[in-house]
């Protein structure tokens, strides 16, 4: 018998799968990235990314890093970071640099998407690449 | 900041004694600076706007000639964070022949690795004796004669986090046994599991003959800690426990259990060496003695608590009948230990700044400086005492400095991108306060044993309370914030004085009366009954307060009866970050009920108009005129603003006036019936959510783009004797005033207000 907590996480991991597909997976098309990378925050998002935003902002998958952005030079300039998980601890600085926060927003986004381990999601982030 | 995160991303900071000073008084700072930068410059500095954001104003301050301008020699100061309880060391606590000890324990992070309990232990020496949570999470006696090798008794039954044990050791010298025992007291509202059906803890003894020939030190006796080092007077305190302690006892022999457990309500004993029962401080208005804690053996072990452990928490005893603690105090006789509780950095002083005579009331800081190295010291200059220098006061919300001080929602929370809409930026001020816990936490934030934080206090670096500092939800956001307003009174040419949250509970209406006009800050949420209690009767007697910002007046706050300078709060019913835990929903500072004002009958809408009804961080929005704008009473206030302009479409916050946490105007919740509801705001969105109390059950459309509730409401009304209040609903409002150089329909209402309610003529009704 596995500890309470290994449960509880395994039975909500259970339901979020269940919330992915049938929820969150059809939101993600080449249309809603590039409607992100446009619109990362703010007014008149469409319905969907709205449902996508509100799934990646929760960190969805636990195994993947909490993403960050650190501060370089106010208004000017910052970079990806990784949260350690561990407090006290500090983010790790990774070689992103981002000179538009709305840029750095996107790119939190599209490592989240790939993140999901979902070959579908990634055919989508690939073919906005495209 | 090139490069992977330094640990010390801030190399010089600095604190002062108080927020609030008067010319001809002295304020105290307090630096500590990386001593390879050899020196640091100090300045005194008014400040005016403070927010970087290319878009706004730009950064302004001023210069200000005093006799602490100077270079100063860099000297490194540490911070020694982790409450305790500490009485002096004396001959009778030697017990070198023996003892007893016993404590009520209910440990919150039994498995964090060694904490000391009850303890007379000397670490550089290895020396005395003392009962402590050993790496295991079981209990354990140490004895130490200063030798490589203390003896060590465990019991081998881990602790249960959050359930109450009785924890004791004994000793005898002349037979050379020692024993250690742990017993749960688990009942049915005291522990997190049923006591009846689920508990699983474990009573454990266990004894054996050792050979140890006690050393006594000058180390003081220590509860929640043990002493690591002497230094001089004082003594350097480490293995710090997180979790309560209830009832302590020593003995000079050692007891059965039948004997100790008669200790615990009963301590006499022909042996007894020291008693201490936390509840002896709690009077019907708190915990007044709020750092004493008293021995009631008749030896005089009296001592005091370090680093503001939380008092007024449930006992061993406590039965879940009985809610409020002055009225069973003895089931409150606990005290709450964490490891990284912080009362006062208490660092030495390194200058001292009397305020000239004639420094014009105002915000300030000390600006340190070293290289490029740079920190700020802000504090507020009052008028002098009992003089008004100004028909205008703005009122510094300190007390919400304080509560957001050194907050670290966006790095602990997990989930804080929910609210932020957009990954957490964090800044130098954000990477140095989450690296260094040891500056201690806001009241947004969780103790490292999970538990609530509810003291804030001002004495040490507070690095959200500083200009420049752009907050990681990405907006300034309170201190930094209220300088919008600062900049733009200074811009429209008006003459202010500044009081603080603490002078206005020190000397209530009295210190308002002598303003025409009292205006907020932006966010002035955290509030004493003193408080309230001066703002109706300013208003009563004809007062005009300008309402600023959004979400005021809305937890009960209190200050430390032994600080003016540290609050507390007990968080329930209201939108918030923890909740209190049973039976803990009163301050331990005043003895009165803490949450929200609404649930204690004073609901903000009674006083200033609206209250609380919505939070986003995503965008703000702007507000449409209603028809009482357009009436005879409340048309003025738009004097030169089109009837369908939308107002505040622009700003520095959110891009909108309206935004970041909302107000509405409310009958129900009090809001005046003859108020003037003069615009409303529109447009938000689905992250913009209305607040949790007002609704019992859960629905669905919550959100800006649903549910009619999310709006800021601007309201005027007129109070007897010719008083007024202009309440603007919104945090995001003051955000917007700087816009087109200061030509903008925020910037107008705000001036068409604010120059009516600070002349001599009437106010339209």
């Amino acid at each position: 018998m596995s500890d309470p907590v290994s449960k509880t996480e395994a039975a909500a991991r259970d339901v979020d799968r269940f919330i992915f597909e049938n929820t969150i997976k059809p939101t993600v098309t080449p249309a809603t990235i590039a409607e992100h990378k446009a619109n990362p925050c703010g007014r008149g998002q469409s319905p969907e990314l709205k449902i996508l935003l509100g799934y990646l902002r929760r960190n969805p998958v636990k195994s993947k890093p909490r993403y960050l952005l650190v501060e370089i030079e106010p208004f000017r300039e910052w970079s990806l970071a990784l949260h350690s998980r561990r407090r006290g601890d500090p983010p790790t600085l990774t070689n992103e640099r981002f000179t538009s926060l709305a840029a750095a927003q996107h790119a939190v986004f599209l490592k989240r998407l790939l993140d999901l381990g979902d070959p579908g999601v990634a055919r989508a982030v690939e073919q906005n690449e495209d | 900041m090139p490069g992977n995160p330094t640990n010390s991303p801030m190399r010089i900071l600095g604190y002062c004694d108080r927020p609030n000073v008067r010319p001809g008084e002295v304020l105290r700072f307090f630096v500590s600076c990386d001593e390879e930068l050899g020196a640091y410059q100090t300045d005194i500095v008014r400040l005016i706007h403070g927010d970087l954001d290319p878009r706004g104003p730009g950064y302004k301050e001023q210069v200000v000639q005093t006799e602490v301008s100077g270079r100063y020699r860099a000297r490194s100061q540490p911070i020694y964070p982790g409450s305790y309880a500490v009485v002096p060391s004396r001959p009778e606590l030697a017990l070198t022949g023996g003892f007893s000890i016993q404590a009520l324990i209910w440990p919150t992070a039994p498995n964090r690795g060694p904490q000391g309990i009850v303890t007379k232990w000397l670490e550089e020496r290895r020396a005395g004796w003392g009962l402590f949570i050993d790496e295991a999470g079981c209990v354990e006696l140490r004895l130490g004669d200063g030798g490589d090798a203390p003896v060590r008794v465990r019991t081998n039954q881990p602790l249960i986090g959050r359930c109450w044990y009785l924890i004791a050791a004994s000793f005898e010298a002349k037979t050379g046994v020692a024993r250690v025992h742990q017993e749960p007291v688990v009942f049915a509202a005291n522990a997190p599991v049923s006591a009846q059906a689920t508990f699983t803890g474990k009573t454990s003894t266990a004894e054996r003959k050792v050979d140890v020939s006690l050393v006594a030190t000058a180390a003081p006796l220590i509860f929640a800690g043990w002493t690591e080092r002497l230094q001089g007077e004082r003594a350097i305190i480490a293995g710090h426990y997180d979790g309560k302690i209830d009832r302590p006892r020593i003995s000079g022999r050692p007891l059965r259990r039948e004997d100790m457990w008669n200790l615990v309500e009963n301590p006499s004993d022909r042996d007894l060496i020291g008693a201490w029962d936390f509840f002896d401080q709690i009077t019907m208005n708190g915990v007044r003695e709020f750092s004493t804690i008293a021995d009631r053996s008749g030896h005089g072990l009296d001592g005091r608590t370090v680093n503001a452990p939380v008092r007024a928490v449930t006992g061993y005893n406590w039965s879940g009948a009985e809610h409020v603690f002055t009225h069973a105090p003895q089931q409150y006789g606990a005290i709450h230990f964490h490891e990284d509780d912080l009362h006062d950095a208490g660092w030495n002083a390194d200058f001292e700044l009397t305020v000239p005579p004639g420094l014009r009331s105002g915000i300030y800081a000390a600006r340190l400086r070293a290289g490029s190295e740079e920190d700020y010291v802000p504090f507020f200059v009052l008028p002098p005492k009992g003089v008004a220098t100004a028909p205008i006061a703005f009122l510094v919300p300190t007390n919400s400095y304080l509560a957001y001080a050194n907050d670290h929602m966006s790095v602990d929370a997990e989930l804080i991108e929910l609210a932020t809409c957009r990954p957490v930026v964090l800044g130098r001020q954000d990477l140095h306060k989450h690296i260094h816990r040891e500056l201690g936490n806001s009241l947004y934030d969780l103790h490292s044993d999970g538990s609530g934080v509810c003291y804030s206090g001002w004495q040490r670096p507070l690095l959200t309370v500083r200009p420049k500092y752009h907050h990681s939800f990405g907006h300034v956001w309170q201190f930094n914030a209220d300088l919008h307003l600062i900049d733009w009174l200074v811009a429209k040419g008006f003459e202010v004085d500044i009081v603080t949250d603490r002078d206005l509970h020190d000397e209530g209406v009295d210190l308002l009366s002598r303003y025409r006009t009292v205006v907020t800050g932006s966010h002035p949420e955290y509030t004493t009954s003193a408080m309230l209690d001066a703002i109706e009767m300013y208003l009563q007697r004809g007062g005009r307060l300008m309402y600023m910002g959004g979400n005021g007046f809305y937890w009960v706050t209190g200050y430390n009866p032994e600080n003016p300078h540290m609050i507390e709060i007990r968080r329930h019913g209201g939108t918030e970050m923890w909740t209190a835990e049973p039976g803990e929903h009163y301050l331990g500072f005043t003895g009165e009920m803490g949450g929200l004002w609404r649930n204690r009958g004073r609901a903000p809408q009674k006083i200033v108009g609206v209250g609380f009804v919505a939070q986003g961080l995503d965008v703000s929005s702007y507000y449409r005129r209603k028809p009482d704008s357009f009436t005879a009473g409340g048309s003025w206030i738009f004097e030169g603003i089109g009837d369908d302009e939308l107002i505040g479409a622009f700003g520095l916050c959110g891009g909108g006036a309206a935004g970041l946490e909302l107000d509405w105007y409310q009958p129900s919740l009090g809001s005046p019936a003859h108020a003037y509801l003069l615009a409303s705001s529109e447009g938000h969105t689905n992250f913009m959510l209305e607040v949790r109390e007002n609704f019992g059950t859960t629905m669905p459309s919550h959100g800006g783009d649903a549910q009619p509730n999310v709006r800021a409401d601007l309201v005027y009304f007129t109070t007897p004797s010719d008083g007024g209040v202009f309440s603007t609903g919104s945090i995001a409002w003051c955000g917007s005033l700087s816009h087109n150089n200061y030509e903008n329909n925020v910037s107008r209402i705000t001036e068409n207000v604010l120059r009516r309610f600070s002349s001599e003529g009437p106010l339209p009704k």
